[in-house]
């Protein structure tokens, strides 16, 4: 009771120098963001890319990976956009974090939140058992195992990342004014959107510390399961001589298949490809990372104004619409077109007003929604050898995200806590 | 100077759509409407304590939540250091203990209040050996490892209290701090308010517990139904006039006794003495003139004088009326 209350004088130094460390952040964010770019535009990209080494032939059980590994060289791993997204998405949500300030301790706090929260790790195993899993499922195919475990993997990885977004992010806002730990925050020295914003990168910072391990697994996977191909197998039991130890090769076998699946898996994550697998799946993850800030965004969104289960289902039903963004654009050409038809005309504004209506409703709603499907590139990823990303579907994804935070916060610095 | 002003400040609370109020959204189903302030107008000088007095649903939390910017006023203004609300500045030098507090309940005690200190900007050594020494304060350096999850409502109290002195701050309003302690929690919580006052902070809190008021307020407002009644230091608001006086003799005989009855509000007797309550002055001259003459003994004289709680008492029913 009689401790004495020590001065705040060096507060203000503390200030400045942060405000010195968030510039020289800002200047490295900016570096990071804009150098794919610029070494992008100064390199011709072909649309196919240099083609992939041919998947080694297996012929024994006791070859060093270094046989095995022909890579591609680091410079054409960079110009691979996919991998830059994947890279600079999760440096750009940490970085950002740290410079809109007092929202960097929010943003840890709730990733701490989030982190002791039990069902992430529901989610998060689930989601290892199922990557696992593909490898069993695989069985089941006739043909194209790669092409499954591929599917089966990556589709993994969107979805328990989606549901994250949704099972986590939702209470996230409602939990503080529910329990009224805002009221104590608003008190601080912060305001009102560094708080949302706060909240936000902290979830997405979850979400992708979450899609990096699940994508670590599904490389690791999906190189175990190539090396593990039937042709592997049956080449291992050709070539075991007659009179020879089997169980022990075979545990050989399995010990180096395992490990060169990891070391493999290791590589790829970092965005280098191996015989086997080639960098699309990296873009493919970087574009998942890419869906899920605008389905994050949403998620906040609308848990600033309604309560979670309403959120929820809001958040689900754009997930969904989002995904169908370019049918539905499609639907309104078709409509056009067969309408024009119908009534012999040349222009959509010469057609009856309520079909003019029903037009550009299914117009506006296609572009209105988040066009997840425009930053999907599943269809791609096996049958091209190299995909290009184009910039344009990233800037999209940043400006549609930085659209919906900015209307999230407007409603949320305007309304009354409970 | 004045540290907290008010004008006019009036709050109405409307139910929307979705059971939300949106405050300045202004999307609004004019069906169900609470007043929960009416042309508040008062202003707390530096360096005092002030209470803010009242029934529950009197519009006491309202107030505070208006201060703090948790809800956006319907009409009216109000000041904080002279500055609008919602200035970052002023609310670096503001600590807020809202009522029932709960907090992160994943954190441990030291981690929480890290936490809070890290929005202030306090470099990490100040930030440290402040914790220390406010965990000392309210008496929770016992808990600084243990989760939030697990702690007492009066242990959640004196946390919240010590995030809310974390800044240093010029200004502390406090929500109800007494509400759910025991008496030693509720005299421990006294002690640090006075200490406060002691080094030079304003010190406004809301309370329904009056005598606990009376004993450290330097000047109060009584809110009731939303509105402002009344206003002022204790001695302006509580009548100096005596009430009534308490006289206790001893050794009077029966007769004595009798002629007592005549003019005393009522005689209570125990086995050797004897308790007058008596309204005047006079009277009371009378009654100890009457028992020396008859050879008995005062035993004591207390006169007594308003109470909070029976000027409280006496405005709301005016109010009433």
């Amino acid at each position: 009771m009689s401790t004495t209350i020590s001065s705040l004088a060096p507060m203000e130094t503390a200030r400045l120098r942060d405000r010195f460390v968030s510039l020289l952040l800002g200047a490295l964010l900016l570096f990071v963001v804009f150098r794919p770019i610029a070494v992008n535009d100064f390199k011709e990209v072909s649309e196919s890319g240099p083609p992939l080494p041919t998947p080694a032939q297996f012929v024994g059980p006791l070859q060093t990976p270094d046989e095995l590994t022909p890579r591609l060289s680091t410079e054409q791993a960079w110009i691979n956009a996919g991998s830059d997204a994947l890279s600079f998405v999760i440096v750009a949500s940490v970085l950002f974090s740290i410079i809109v300030g007092r929202a960097g301790n929010i943003a840890y706090n709730t990733f701490r939140e989030a982190v002791r929260n039990r069902i992430l790790y529901f989610i998060l195993f689930f989601s290892l058992i199922m990557i696992l899993a593909s490898g069993i499922v695989k069985e089941l195919a006739v043909a194209e195992h790669r092409r499954i475990v591929t599917d089966l993997g990556l589709g993994c990885i969107s979805f328990f990342g989606f549901l994250i977004a949704v099972f986590v992010g939702i209470s996230l806002v409602y939990n503080e004014l529910e329990r009224k730990t805002i009221y104590t925050i608003v008190s601080k020295p912060v305001h009102r959107y560094q708080f949302l914003l706060g909240k936000y990168f902290g979830l997405l910072l979850t979400i992708y510390v979450n899609i990096a391990v699940m994508a670590l697994l599904f490389f690791i996977e999906l190189n175990y399961q190539m090396m593990n191909s039937e042709d592997a197998l049956i080449k291992f039991y050709q070539a075991v001589p007659v009179g020879a130890n089997v169980n022990w090769l075979r545990f050989q076998f399995f010990l180096s298949t395992a490990g060169q699946g990891i070391l493999y898996g290791f590589q790829n994550f970092f965005g280098f490809a191996s015989p086997h697998v080639s960098l699309n799946l990296l873009a493919q993850v970087g574009m998942i990372c890419l869906q899920l800030m605008i389905i994050t965004a949403y998620a906040i969104l609308f848990s600033s104004f309604s309560t979670p289960t309403l959120s929820a289902v809001f958040t689900v039903m754009t997930y969904i619409a989002g995904t169908m963004a370019e049918d539905l654009m499609r639907l309104a050409r078709s409509l056009g077109e067969k309408a024009m038809e119908t009534f012999n005309v040349h222009q959509i504004s010469d057609l009856p007003l309520a079909k003019q209506a029903t037009i550009y409703f299914v117009h506006f709603v296609s572009l209105a929604v988040p066009n997840l499907d425009g930053l999907d590139l599943s269809s791609d990823v096996i049958h091209k050898e190299l995909i290009t990303v184009w910039r344009y579907p990233i800037l999209y994804a940043f400006c549609h995200t930085g659209m919906i935070l900015m209307l999230s916060v407007w409603i949320f610095s305007k309304r009354n806590f409970k | 100077m004045k540290v907290v002003e008010t004008f006019n400040l009036s709050k109405t609370y409307v139910q929307d759509v979705l059971g939300v109020e949106y405050g300045r959204l202004k999307i609004r189903l004019r069906d169900r409407q609470v007043d929960a302030l009416k042309d508040l107008t008062l202003a707390v000088e530096q360096g005092e304590i002030f209470g803010l007095l009242g029934p529950n649903g009197a519009g006491k939390t309202t107030t505070i939540k208006i201060l703090m910017g948790i809800h956006f006023a319907t009409e009216g203004q109000a000041r904080l250091f002279g500055r609008p609300l919602g200035d970052l500045e002023v609310k670096r030098r503001i600590g807020f203990l809202p009522e029932n507090p709960y907090f992160y309940d994943y954190l441990k005690g030291w981690e929480f209040l890290e936490f809070y200190g890290r929005l202030y900007d306090m470099p990490h050594r100040l930030l440290r050996t402040r914790i220390e020494e406010l965990l000392d304060l309210v008496g929770l350096s016992h808990a600084a490892n243990l989760p939030l999850k697990g702690y007492s409502k009066g242990m959640n109290q004196r946390i919240g209290l010590a995030q809310a002195l974390l800044n240093d701050p010029r200004l502390v309003i406090l929500d109800e701090p007494q509400s759910g302690l025991d008496p030693l929690g509720r005299k421990e919580v006294r002690d640090i308010i006075l200490r406060l006052r002691k080094e030079g902070r304003t010190v406004l809190f809301s309370s329904h517990i009056l005598s606990d008021a009376e004993m450290i307020c330097d000047r109060v407002g009584i809110l009731f139904k939303g509105k402002l009644i009344d206003c002022g230091s204790m001695s302006e608001l509580l009548s100096t006039r005596v009430l009534q006086y308490e006289l206790v003799v001893e050794g009077v005989s029966h007769e004595t006794l009798q002629a007592f009855e005549g003019v005393a509000e009522s005689v209570l007797n125990s086995d050797m003495q004897t308790l007058l309550i008596l309204k005047e002055e006079t009277d009371v001259q009378a009654a100890i003139a009457r028992t020396v003459e008859t050879g008995g003994k005062i035993v004591s004289l207390t006169p007594r004088t308003e109470t909070l709680e029976q000027y409280f008492i006496r405005q709301v029913k005016g109010e009433g009326k």
